[in-house]
């Protein structure tokens, strides 16, 4: 295991900062993929019901 | 070509005649060197030192005050859209109305260099470089903002957007005109260089930027 | 005349190339197939990335452990120039083209790439704290970083402030086109203004010893395979929300078709 030394707090906020940033990226392009097919679907239903 | 100078005559002498523009830019310029000094002190060494970039980024932002109102007006009346069906390519259209602006805008903001290098404590023998720097580097601020204006057209808020859009493009003027104007008045080194390169932005900016502004301005009269 | 057909002909076979990811139905459908593996091959690679900078990096004796935070650091500045390259890419292949996914995809990738550029400024930041004994620098790679940060700014602020699609991504390629013809000239006159801090240009000079290497590239690679993870679920998920509004048109339209027919007939 790596010693991280005496800037510790640096190195452990840049890998927090990108790595909590990078899964809050996917969290949202998948949640925004999944809304808007919801949407799509929804309409597509609606419109043949009609 | 002689419609060439038709329009750059109009377009000249509306701006003259309604008069609002060009005061308006070089008023924002005087208050804004008048309070930066009553911000940061009266050290004469310090105001003397900052001179150069204040005066160039004071500039930028006066020159950038008028720019959204560069085809606003005719986009407005409908006249730039008789304009485009007329036997001069757009291109040059855009050429006549920055052209327009850089002479009655950046022209005068130049020619005011040399009050607002007295506020900042620069000499008389200092005024000239100021000056010319300004009139060499403001060309390829008039252009590239065309750009913008261009873009931002008949947007609602296009006035608050185009700095955040154009500025970026305006940094190397600003960095060449401040060195420029740094080295001939504290470094005593060659300023030829700045210079030169401050003209090649100038004229390349001439060149190519009436190009992206015509095929901006198509699209948002479409 | 002949020639100025040949001409447009070549052109037109040159844009046929990229036909096949083009029609955003199968765009839809093959992404499909690729996007697992993309995640896939990302998670093994950072996994394997974060291994060896944890468990396995011989130290340097000079810059001390935070040498390590250039794994995350250079990746995000290689992948933020990637997806500006992407986003004015797109912009061409729409205003020469017109191909229908080139503007999906300039859309997709701005914000994807503005959050990517903070995060390599933020670790820049951090990175420069400890060894230069300061937050900020105003040296050329943070300043062009920071410029390129902010028009992705621009961009995305501009097509949001435009109402009617189609034109807002038109107007917006014409920003990403000037803007990387500008860019490089920015770039050169921040260059021109100051000497810089940085060890120039160190990753490809044999300045940085082969032992960080290996994790740079693993990181860097994963990180880029990961942008086009991100890069593509954002389009599907463009072309879904396009999709949508279209059909609600569609359906406004044969409502109003049919109350016109019932008018009638009354």
């Amino acid at each position: 295991m790596l010693e991280l030394g005496p800037y510790a707090n640096f190195i452990i906020a840049c890998y927090g900062i990108s790595f909590i940033t990078l899964i809050g990226l996917v969290i949202w392009v998948n949640r925004s993929e999944s809304h808007h097919k919801k949407m799509l679907d929804l309409f597509t239903i609606d419109r043949e019901k009609n | 070509m002689s419609a060439f100078f038709a329009l750059l005559k109009r377009d000249i002498l509306l701006s003259i005649r309604e008069g609002g523009t060009v005061g308006i830019a070089l008023g924002f310029n005087l208050i804004v060197v008048t309070i930066l000094p009553l911000g940061i002190g009266p050290d004469q060494n310090l105001l003397n030192q900052i001179a150069p970039g204040a005066l160039w980024v004071t500039l930028l932002l006066s020159l950038l005050l008028s720019l959204d109102r560069l085809f606003l007006t005719d986009y407005e009346e409908g006249t730039l859209e008789l304009m485009t069906h007329s036997e001069i390519p757009l291109e040059l259209i855009v050429v006549a109305k920055a052209l327009a602006h850089w002479l009655t805008v950046a022209v005068p903001l130049a020619l005011m260099a040399p009050v607002l290098g007295l506020l900042m404590n620069l000499s008389p023998s200092q005024f000239g470089i100021l000056t010319l720097s300004a009139l060499i580097g403001t060309p390829a601020l008039s252009f590239l903002g065309a750009i913008g204006a261009a873009l931002t057209l008949g947007l609602k808020r296009g006035g608050l957007l185009l700095p955040l859009l154009i500025l970026p493009f305006f940094i190397p003027t600003l960095i060449f005109g401040v060195s420029s104007t740094t080295e001939f008045l504290f470094l005593g080194s060659n300023y030829a260089n700045s210079l030169a390169l401050l003209a090649a932005i100038s004229i390349s900016a001439i060149v190519l930027a009436p190009f992206p502004t015509a095929w901006a301005l198509r699209f948002n009269l479409q | 005349m002949n020639t100025k057909t040949e001409n447009l002909s070549l052109w037109n076979r040159l844009g046929n190339l990229f036909n096949f990811l083009a029609n955003p139905s199968q765009f839809i459908k093959y992404s499909a197939y690729i996007l697992p593996w993309l995640a896939i091959i990302s998670l093994i690679g950072f996994a394997a990335g974060l291994y060896i900078t944890f468990f396995n990096t011989p130290l340097d004796e000079e810059m001390g452990s935070t040498v390590i935070i250039m794994f995350v650091h250079v990746p995000a500045a290689w992948v933020a120039m990637m997806s500006y390259a992407i986003v004015a890419t797109s912009s061409i292949g729409l205003l020469i083209w017109r191909h229908p996914l080139a503007d999906v995809s300039a859309k997709a990738a701005a914000p994807l790439g503005a959050t990517i550029t903070f995060l390599c400024l933020v670790t820049g930041s951090l990175w420069g704290r400890p060894d230069w004994g300061t937050y900020w620098q105003w040296d050329l790679r943070m300043t062009s970083v920071l410029i390129l940060f902010l028009l992705f700014i621009g961009l995305i602020t501009l097509r949001s402030s435009i109402e009617e699609e189609t034109q807002a991504g038109k107007i917006t390629a014409i920003l990403a086109i000037v803007g990387i013809v500008l860019l490089p000239i920015i770039k050169y006159s921040v260059e021109w203004q100051q000497s810089s801090l940085h060890q120039k240009a160190g990753i490809f000079e044999g300045q940085v010893a082969t032992d960080f290497l290996i994790p740079l590239f693993i990181m860097a690679f994963s990180y880029t395979v990961l942008f086009f993870y991100l890069h593509m679920k954002a389009m599907r998920a463009e072309i879904y929300r396009r999709r949508t509004i279209s059909q609600q048109r569609k359906h406004a339209f044969e409502a109003t078709r049919k109350e016109e027919e019932r008018l009638v007939k009354e």
